[in-house]
């Protein structure tokens, strides 16, 4: 419907931020620059290598995008279970021959004969069973007792801490995996891709906060994420007041065109792909049957954010059953039933998965049969691990002021290592993402895959964005075959009147490029369909003349 | 009521009493629709005509807010559902039951419904959390919701000191928040950390300085011990054989504290961090979710100066010159309930059953569903921002509910999904424009029911000429870039001179299909307009 907004399409980012759109460009520059326009959306200011339009001019942008050239292009995924509340660490790892432990805790205690035991004085809650298998494949790595100095046990600062990589006394506004996102992907304002660099579906937004906004497109839940998107618009987002109204009015239009752009890319990739595994009936279950499905699509996303609530048990959380056994086997089902899916093809191999929440639970049971906000907690990963422990349990004698244990492993060193082994983030780049200085913990299979694209990913039929669009009155409409076949490509109006075949023959695999002319054709949407032995892909485009 | 006695007290914040304490200085501007269309915006769950002329019958914000606040305050309570009546209930129907006369109630109210759904996300308790729990009320879960709902309402304006009393013997809150299993020698914290990070003081005061330490926390768990609820008449009490009776030791004041002694002391040694604290948020709530700290410390000096009424502070800065500047028209991105009500407000779509369980299971699609938040702080999207600057109202629209917004409203004008019929817009097009002008309707609805001047307004520029004959060009003399736009999207594909108005024998107005389906149409593109989403 807005596509015929010629004014404000031609401020969209998108095309203001490549020189070669010389009106556009002039357009943005003349309006707002980007760095007025964040400053008062009230995000960090920018560094000082992003200039006019959104270009980088600096030398050490530019050096840095080339650099990381190479690691941008590796398929590697990263996803994190946000276990919202607190998870009881203490009763997910145990430390089956500690008495203390079973002094603090006389009736949620899980005895050493009832656990699944990972050595001979350390078990897994019951629960976990799905797990097992995982452990004893070398696909699960536990890191005990990671949290960080000063504990504090509010749920919001905690998230907050857990969230951004901070320390107790430090306040960050921008999420660990939006700032690695951004160091990732240093062009992205100028070039911002079409898929969305981070996906969430439920969990803590902050995650993927960014100086420059927030860098995760956000999902509901698995029921909404097909959802098509009629129609949207390219709206001027820098043309408004410099006040309160001006900044949410300026949000509400990002947002629109936000949803637009992603929403396509995503439903191209879940188009594309299905999942091959069934999956237990849960909320997590079912966000990671979405996450299976568009890494399988080809949705280049690299980090995933899904979450479990629900473990701030205060109250009756039971000991080999009950409400926190009820979750742990939630997490080790939903785990279990999405690395089955991904190993169908060989995409198991691309996904490492980590678990982690705001803090752990107070050693000692508070006699409501549930325990209270506690301190540290162990971090489980799995998928491309060397399998095992990592640090050690708490010996549950060193313990902090509230009575609990005082952390083993600093959380960030976890971070780190993921970003290290995981992503290949060179070490001079590491500080920028998490502040401080943290020991690698070797836990990540660095070798689990090839740093570059594996050609064995199934590559699927693409059919990309006319360009130019808005046009007038000519357009290239490109598409990808992954292998030689009949090819229908048409041409329809928005009541479903065909208007032209452009392409009605036997085509080889590889990218086509065919042109378009509209100069008979009155201004409008028009539909453009690809029609392949593989898929059937549509697109829409404007003509205004 | 407002005390008249005025004990003496500190300023907050070491600034002069005498100025500060007379609270925020009043809006003495003219008043015209303006103003009035943004205290109704801000005050109900959107516009609607009769509240509109009603705020505009007075000669200035002062009196209208007083005449808003106190028929408000005089609203009764609405009569028991008869399930209510009629023994205890873990019924989820009449759960949602619950969610439907609150629906109805914001339709029809307005400040009284607005201030219930405050308290509602301040003292959040979720009715799931009963329900779900095997050793809390299952079977009682629903009338436990329905009291505490109808606590929302007998304690929505007054002394905050009783309402936060009043919500803490609760029984719905004695429960969700387990102070119900919270004993003398076995404490947990739940309710007594919450009492102070999200009922009184927060975690710390404006300056950051901590308002509390984790061995307060401690304490207060013990000084809170040995409340119980009573299923069967819907109540807490108080069993002193639970309570710990020992003496506790909480800001460094020791004494053998119970419940409401440790509200007190919260209340004598933490007062200014109270009144900033409750300013604050209701600052962002009302007025702008970039709270403005010296406007807030003068709103939490006149707080403790009015000792903790309510009313007194909304009608301070409901009335005051701060409330009504430009910047703040159409700055609040609205809630989900915000949205749902104010659409059908602004249509007058009295809202049927169909409707309000459709509008009960889309929020529920999105974790938003009303008595059910999703964790203890409430909903992001209406709390001020935290500390670290994490997004407050920004919450409530991101790539995925925006669109899921517009397809909402879209199913509910058109009658789709369940909603029942499609949407009949003469009685409103009566009401607020002349049926008979398409260039006026265009202008009129968007000016409606947006809450941004319609030269901001994000509206497409359509190049094609008007449709129909180019001899019989309509006059656009005087007409502004957006009302021309405006009109062209209202018509689309309708010459302008065939639009008409019919009327049927007894004389009243209608419109043939095709017209009421480009009205529908036309507020269509509206509400999918970014601005919609501001009020």
């Amino acid at each position: 419907m807005c596509k015929n907004d010629k004014k404000s399409a031609h401020s969209h980012t998108r095309h203001g931020g490549a020189l070669e759109h010389g009106e556009a460009h002039t357009h943005d520059h003349n309006s707002w620059t980007r760095r007025s326009f964040l400053s008062t959306l009230g995000f960090a200011a920018m560094g000082s290598s992003m200039m006019l339009g959104g270009m980088p001019v600096s030398t050490f942008a530019r050096s840095k995008f080339f650099n990381r050239l190479a690691s941008a292009e590796n398929d590697r995924v990263l996803i994190l279970i946000q276990l919202g509340g607190g998870n009881d660490g203490l009763n997910t790892i145990i430390p089956v021959t500690n008495d203390i432990y079973y002094q603090k805790r006389p009736t949620i205690g899980i005895r050493k004969q009832d656990s699944i035991l990972l050595s001979d004085d350390i078990g897994m809650h019951p629960a976990l069973a799905s797990l097992e298998p995982f452990w004893d494949d070398g696909n699960m790595a536990v890191i005990h007792n990671a949290g960080y100095a000063s504990q504090n046990r509010s749920h919001a600062r905690s998230t907050d801490i857990w969230t951004s990589a901070s320390s107790s006394n430090q306040n960050i506004n921008s999420g660990w995996a939006g700032r690695f996102l951004v160091e990732d992907n240093p062009d992205f304002i100028a070039n911002p891709p079409e898929f969305p660099l981070g996906v969430r579906i439920g969990g803590s937004a902050n995650v993927f906060q960014s100086e420059f906004g927030n860098l995760g497109v956000t999902f509901g839940g698995a029921s909404q994420f097909t959802r098509f998107l009629e129609q949207g618009g390219f709206y001027d987002e820098h043309n408004v007041p410099e006040n309160e109204f001006g900044r949410s009015l300026s949000f509400a239009r990002k947002i629109a065109n936000s949803s637009f752009k992603y929403l396509e890319s995503i439903q191209a990739a879940a188009d594309r792909a299905s999942n091959l595994a069934e999956y237990p009936n849960s909320g997590l279950a079912r966000s990671l049957s979405v996450v299976a499905r568009l890494i399988r699509g080809g949705l280049n996303t690299k980090m995933y954010l899904v979450s479990l609530g629900g473990f701030d048990t205060h109250n009756n959380q039971g000991s080999l059953t009950g409400g926190h056994a009820n979750l742990l086997a939630n997490i080790a089902n939903s785990v279990s039933a999405f690395y089955n899916d991904l190993g169908t093809d060989n995409l198991n191999h691309r996904a490492l998965t980590m678990t982690f929440s705001e803090f752990g639970r107070t050693l000692t049971e508070n006699s409501s049969q549930g325990t209270d906000h506690g301190s540290s907690a162990p971090v489980m990963v799995f998928g491309p691990v060397k399998g095992g422990q990592y640090g050690s349990h708490a010996t549950l004698t060193q313990l902090d002021g509230s009575g609990d244990p005082i952390y083993g492993t600093d959380y960030r060193s976890i971070y780190t290592s993921i970003l290290d082994d995981w992503f290949g983030l060179p070490p001079e780049d590491l500080n920028s993402v998490i502040p401080g200085q943290y020991d690698k913990i070797n836990f990540v299979d660095a070798t689990a895959t090839n740093i570059s694209r594996q050609t064995e990913v199934p590559v699927s039929v693409s059919l990309d964005q006319n360009y130019p669009n808005p046009f007038n009155p000519a357009t290239n409409i490109s598409f990808t075959l992954p292998a030689a076949g009949d090819v229908r490509l048409q041409i329809f109006d928005v009541s479903g009147r065909l208007v032209s075949t452009l392409i009605n023959s036997t085509m080889n695999a590889g990218k086509h490029t065919v042109s378009f002319n509209g100069a008979s054709l009155a201004s409008g949407t028009y539909v453009y369909r690809l029609i392949t032995p593989a898929a059937t892909l549509t697109k829409k485009m404007t003509l205004l003349k | 009521m407002i005390s008249s006695v005025i004990p003496s007290i500190k300023p907050a914040n070491g600034k002069n009493d005498s100025v500060m304490s007379t609270g925020l200085p009043p809006y003495v501007g003219s008043w015209t629709r303006v103003q009035a269309a943004h205290l109704v915006r801000r005050t109900h769950f959107g516009i609607r005509t009769n509240n509109l002329n009603f705020v505009r019958s007075f000669p200035n914000a002062t009196q209208a807010v007083t005449a808003l606040v106190n028929n408000a305050r005089s609203t009764p309570l609405p009569d028991n559902p008869q399930w209510y009546n009629s023994g205890t209930s873990g019924n989820i129907l009449h759960m949602y039951d619950t969610q439907f006369r609150w629906m109805d109630s914001m339709y029809n109210g307005g400040l009284l419904q607005r201030m219930m759904l405050f308290w509602s996300n301040h003292f959040a308790v979720s009715y799931s959390n009963m329900n779900a729990l095997p050793d809390k009320a299952g079977n009682s879960y629903a009338s436990h919701m329905y009291k505490y709902w109808t606590l929302l309402h007998l304690q929505a304006f007054g002394d905050f000191r009783t309402i936060v009393s009043q919500f803490s013997k609760n029984s719905a809150m004695v429960y969700y928040l387990n102070n119900y299993n919270n004993r003398a020698g076995e404490p947990n914290q739940d309710f007594a950390r919450e009492l102070m990070e999200l009922f009184t003081i927060g975690p710390t005061d404006r300056n950051g300085a901590d308002n509390y330490t984790e061995n307060d926390v401690a304490e207060v768990s013990r000084a809170v011990t040995g409340w119980r609820v009573n299923d069967a008449n819907l109540s807490s009490y108080f069993d002193a054989s639970r309570h710990d009776t020992g003496s506790k030791t909480v800001f460094g004041q020791t004494g053998n504290y119970n419940l409401d002694g440790v509200t007190n002391l919260i209340f004598e040694h933490r007062r200014e961090q109270a009144a900033w604290f409750i300013c604050r948020k209701l600052y962002v709530y009302f007025v702008s979710a970039e709270p403005d700290t010296s406007v807030i410390d003068a709103m939490a000096a006149y707080c403790i100066h009015q000792n903790f009424d309510i009313s007194a502070v909304l009608i301070n800065l409901l009335s005051s010159s701060h409330f009504y500047q430009e910047r703040f028209m159409g700055c609040r991105i609205k809630s989900p309930i915000e949205l749902f009500i104010s659409y059908l407000r602004e249509l007058e779509n009295t809202p049927t059953t169909q409707i309000k369980e459709y509008i009960r299971l889309r929020m529920q699609d999105s974790n938003e569903e009303l008595l059910r938040p999703e964790t203890v702080f409430g909903w992001d999207g209406y709390n001020p921002p935290y500390s670290d600057g994490s997004p407050g109202h920004y919450s409530w629209i991101n790539t995925n509910l925006m669109p899921a917004r517009w397809d909402n409203l879209n199913s509910m004008i058109n009658g789709n999904a369940g909603t029942g019929s499609s949407f009949n817009p003469i009685s409103l097009i009566e009401k607020i424009s002349d049926p008979h002008n398409p260039f006026t309707i265009a202008e009129d609805l968007a000016g409606y029911i947006l809450a941004i001047p319609l030269s901001r307004l994000e509206v497409r520029v359509v190049e094609e000429d008007f449709a129909g004959d180019p001899n019989l060009a309509p006059n656009l003399t005087g007409f502004p870039d957006y009302k021309i736009n405006l009109s062209k999207i209202l018509l689309g594909s309708i010459p302008w001179y065939e639009w008409r108005v019919d009327a049927d024998q007894s004389g009243n107005l209608y419109y043939l299909p095709v017209f009421a389906e480009s009205i529908r149409q036309y507020i269509s593109y509206l509400q999918q307009l970014p601005s919609y989403q501001l009020i």
